[in-house]
């Protein structure tokens, strides 16, 4: 069994030019001891998708459908009261700026210890062993002079290695890590890729890592989820999809990324895609895609195409119906 | 080729006050007696990460800073000391892009006037025909002639930073600084800007100094490359030098923490340990060694010469032969 199944998931908001549909049926797994990634530009609804497993979403969204389930129980018909139960506890977080994350006027200890004794209920003596125990997990060497430093006294990268022990606390099955390295720097932001990695061989958690880059995506996850205006065009094994990307918006998000050149070969232009994300309180008829695709096909004007399964990863485009030429 | 820019034993330190009299107790030595040339037509990038002093150098560079000491000589003049009349010559033939393209435009004005202001700067604008100016430079970063009449929160983020290099090419310089020009931007809007400056480099001639963070970019834009950390370049080279043949273990950590799309590489990924050193306290010797692996003795008591490797190719750390064997090794 998966340890998180999304079905049929319908979610809008309400906007000032109406209702905004972003999910109208979004189906997604993670399995037991998995990292999935969900890669995609500003505005694709990948945070949304976090958010909404744990129930933090802006007052103006709604879901209206479909069902979230954790561990074969739907999330969407907890109360709030049970939700907060597995919320922080069961289902952890990470977000993006650490120095936002953690309060600026309580030392980090004192923080990590009113976390432990919140969730798992441990204090004294035993709930400081543990916070040292974590901060030791993540690889942070003077663990005391860390407990006694207040956020802004730490580099972000270790602000960032904290924040993670914070999430480990509990011991969750599932830790939702929203862009945990864009705001550090590279050979940081590998160390800490490098220890996520590692706490996931260690423990038995899955992870849901969301991030802009498809590269980091790859270095780091067993299977990406490429997202377009709120729909998965394209799911399937890390490789695989940066290898040999088969939705159209797959291989333009590939292909648009600047590398080295090789030794001696001239600057050609990136491949771009012409054309913006669409207003979605209008969305064009069909595929969301269609209007900015070279491939386009009047059906993908006229319908929503289905998943179909081409070359290890299920791609939600008709270029892959059977019959149809493949690009 | 002629030289363009040359930069001469650039010194930034900023003092570090202290104390019950608020003396002068040290230095933050942010950039550190760094030199180099940047030929004509060609772009030249400057990689490292926070903290390495990039940023500082490329304000210092523009007069945005006053440097300590060094030369700033562009087209045969030096400019580190220009003042008046100087130092608005100096604006016209080298202008700035930076990260963030809706922090650097004034929200009260619209595109229009926006594009326009460094022309009114250098006294230049009063015989222009104003709106056909504006429409030929949004036209030359592709942007429609209607969007002058546009506020910057009216635009996308890539449509904003078109308007900066519309505003940057306004006054026809020889160089444009580019200042992490596209951190700010999603993958497939980063690739629009990039192109576009590679057209408008075939089209102008028109000189690159371009500082990033992320290698990819470096190595996607740059002729020639220079690798900083802590205040100073650690090697410079061709981007075939740097990111081919590399001498430097900084380099090659920051290659190594570089996510590359494509065929993974059969290199053994090298990570630094720790982060980088705090500018009050630099370490003693080369101040990459408390995170080197190849660090010995005298790392820690000096800082290495600067070597030439062959063809121009630069490098400062005492264990080069190493680094190169292991490096090679490691490719296998």
């Amino acid at each position: 069994m998966n340890l998180v199944e999304i079905e049929g998931l319908r979610l809008s908001f309400q906007t000032e030019r109406g209702q905004l549909d972003l999910f109208t049926s979004l189906n997604l797994s993670v399995g037991e001891r998995e990292i999935l990634a969900i890669v995609g530009e500003s505005g694709s609804g990948k945070s949304t998708l976090a958010y909404a497993v744990v129930r933090l979403l802006p007052g103006n969204a709604g879901i209206l459908g479909g069902d979230i389930r954790f561990e074969g129980k739907s999330l969407l018909a907890l109360k709030e009261s049970e939700m907060a139960k597995v919320r922080g506890k069961r289902i952890t977080m990470v977000f993006q700026d650490p120095g936002t994350s953690l309060n600026p006027v309580f030392r980090v200890g004192e923080q990590m210890l009113r976390v432990i004794k919140n969730n798992i209920g441990l204090e004294g003596e035993p709930a400081r062993r543990h916070a040292v125990q974590l901060l030791k997990e993540v690889e942070l060497a003077d663990t005391n002079q860390v407990m006694e430093s207040f956020p802004f006294e730490l580099s972000g990268g270790m602000q960032q290695r904290v924040m993670l022990a914070i999430a480990l606390s509990s011991n969750p099955r599932l830790i939702i890590a929203d862009e945990p390295t864009s705001a550090v720097d590279a050979t940081i932001q590998m160390q800490i890729l490098r220890l996520l990695q590692k706490m996931k061989a260690d423990r038995e958690f899955s992870m849901i890592l969301i991030t802009h880059s498809i590269a980091v995506a790859q270095d780091v996850s067993d299977r990406i989820a490429v997202m377009y205006a709120g729909d998965i065009v394209e799911e399937g094994e890390a490789r695989s999809i940066v290898r040999s990307p088969k939705h159209p918006y797959t291989q333009a998000l590939v292909r648009c990324i600047p590398q080295p050149r090789k030794p001696d070969e001239p600057k050609v232009p990136l491949q771009i895609v012409g054309g913006q994300v669409p207003d979605l309180t209008r969305p064009p008829p069909g595929c969301r895609f269609n209007p900015r695709c070279p491939y386009a096909m009047d059906i993908c004007r006229r319908e929503k195409p289905s998943y179909y399964r081409v070359g290890g990863t299920n791609a939600l485009c008709f270029l892959y119906r059977e019959g149809e030429g493949q690009r | 080729m002629t030289k363009m820019l040359e930069v001469d034993r650039l010194t930034k330190h900023y003092p570090l006050r202290g104390g019950l009299l608020n003396r002068v107790k040290g230095r933050i030595k942010a950039v550190d007696d760094v030199s180099f040339d940047v030929q004509e037509g060609t772009t030249f990038g400057i990689a490292g990460e926070s903290g390495s002093g990039k940023s500082t150098l490329c304000m210092t560079i523009a007069k945005l800073l006053e440097p300590t000491s060094g030369n700033i000589v562009l087209e045969g003049k030096d400019y580190a000391r220009a003042k008046g009349q100087e130092l608005r010559e100096f604006r016209t033939k080298l202008q700035i892009v930076f990260q963030n393209p809706l922090s650097s435009l004034d929200p009260h004005m619209t595109v229009g006037p926006i594009v326009l202001e460094p022309l009114k700067a250098s006294g230049r604008l009063s015989s222009l025909d104003k709106e056909k100016a504006v429409t030929d430079l949004l036209e030359k970063v592709g942007l429609a002639g209607s969007l002058a009449t546009r506020y910057p929160h009216e635009l996308s983020g890539g449509q904003a930073q078109r308007v900066s290099i519309a505003r940057a090419l306004s006054v026809s310089p020889r160089l444009l600084l580019l200042d992490e020009p596209t951190s700010a931007l999603d993958a497939s809007v980063q690739a629009q800007i990039l192109n576009l400056f590679n057209e408008l480099q075939r089209e102008l001639g028109i000189t690159y100094l371009l500082v990033s963070h992320d290698l990819s970019v470096i190595g996607h834009m740059c002729d020639q490359v220079a690798i900083m950390y802590a205040g100073k370049f650690v090697e410079t080279g061709s981007y075939k030098q740097i990111f081919y043949a590399a001498n430097h273990p900084y380099t090659a950590a920051l290659l190594g923490s570089t996510h590359m799309i494509g065929p993974p590489e059969a290199e053994e990924r090298f990570v630094l340990r720790g982060e980088m050193p705090s500018p009050r306290n630099p370490p003693s010797g080369c101040t990459l060694h408390p995170r080197c692996p190849f660090a010995t003795q005298v790392c820690r008591e000096t800082y290495p010469e600067v070597a030439d490797v062959g063809g121009g190719h630069l490098a400062a750390c005492h264990n080069r032969e190493a680094v190169v064997a292991a490096l090679s090794a490691a490719r296998g």
